[in-house]
């Protein structure tokens, strides 16, 4: 029963961190293919982040219960609240200095 | 009393970081916490609202914890669609940018929204304007109107959940 468990949490620690690494490699190339800055920031937003926190996950699994797996969830709530708000200020201040998307945008921001 | 709570508060969360209780830690984080509940004690809790009793403070931190949860849900969701289009072989954009007017007062609860806006659904929050209210929203995947009005109905969603959280 306990080797069940083990290879089962074994099992879901390598399906954790082979998202992560799915997602981070999607970052990166995202960062390569994508054709302007906005949906460059999408990818090193969205998929960034999920990387990141299966990779932390995997880590939590990995650790088990302990003073280190209290350590990566509060790391994971930092990443929540910054990832998002680093990604927010810098597409601000792209738009603010009027750098445009190369792709054709509908824009019906002045409806 | 504000001051020894957010010293004990920063001392707790220096000795999670720590991961050992001894003696010197103690002392460091002493003078660390100190100095930062110090620095912070007026800022930080203009941030919070004492107007909850303790089961309603309870449980809104429930609620916040569900929505921590889909909202890593959401995120894993749109992580998806976005990394299928790095992969393909020609990457096929329908991007869009739009202006939602928000009625949201509360600067905290504006700043989840933005929060909300970023990460999950593949939209990016990319500028707020303070005087008239509005965000502007930038969408990579956006195909039609009827798939545009469906998710300003999503954002005016999580924009009445974020006000029932903050207010």
């Amino acid at each position: 029963m306990i080797d069940f468990i083990h290879s089962l949490s074994q099992l879901l620690v390598y399906v954790f961190l082979l998202t992560g690494i799915y997602f981070l490699f999607s970052t990166a190339l995202g960062m390569i293919r994508f054709p302007d800055f906005y949906t460059r920031l999408h990818a090193g937003s969205k998929c960034l982040m999920a990387g990141g926190i299966a990779v932390l996950m995997g880590c939590i699994v990995l650790e088990g219960i302990g003073f280190v797996s209290l350590k990566l969830i509060v790391l994971i709530l930092f990443l929540v609240i910054t990832n998002s708000i680093a990604i927010h200020v810098i597409a601000s201040f792209a738009d603010n200095y009027n750098i445009l998307p190369k792709t054709i945008v509908e824009n019906d921001s002045d409806e | 009393m504000k001051k020894i709570l957010l010293f004990l508060i920063t001392l707790a969360l220096w000795f999670v970081f720590a991961g050992r209780v001894t003696i010197e830690v103690f002392l460091l984080g002493t003078i660390i916490c100190s100095i930062l509940s110090l620095m912070f004690v007026d800022n930080g809790f203009k941030l919070v609202q004492m107007k909850y009793e303790t089961k309603e403070f309870l449980l809104k931190i429930y609620y916040i914890l569900l929505v921590i949860i889909s909202f890593i849900y959401d995120v894993f969701l749109s992580a998806v669609r976005v990394s299928r289009h790095a992969f393909e072989i020609k990457p096929s954009f329908s991007p869009r940018t739009v202006r939602i007017k928000t009625s949201l007062e509360n600067t905290n609860s504006m700043a989840m929204l933005i929060n909300f806006i970023t990460l999950p659904q593949g939209t990016l929050a990319m500028d707020f304007d303070n005087l008239s209210k509005n965000y502007f929203i930038h969408w990579i995947d956006v195909h039609s109107d009827d798939e545009a009005e469906i998710k300003k109905a999503r954002i005016s969603k999580h924009e009445n959940l974020v006000s029932k959280l903050f207010g």
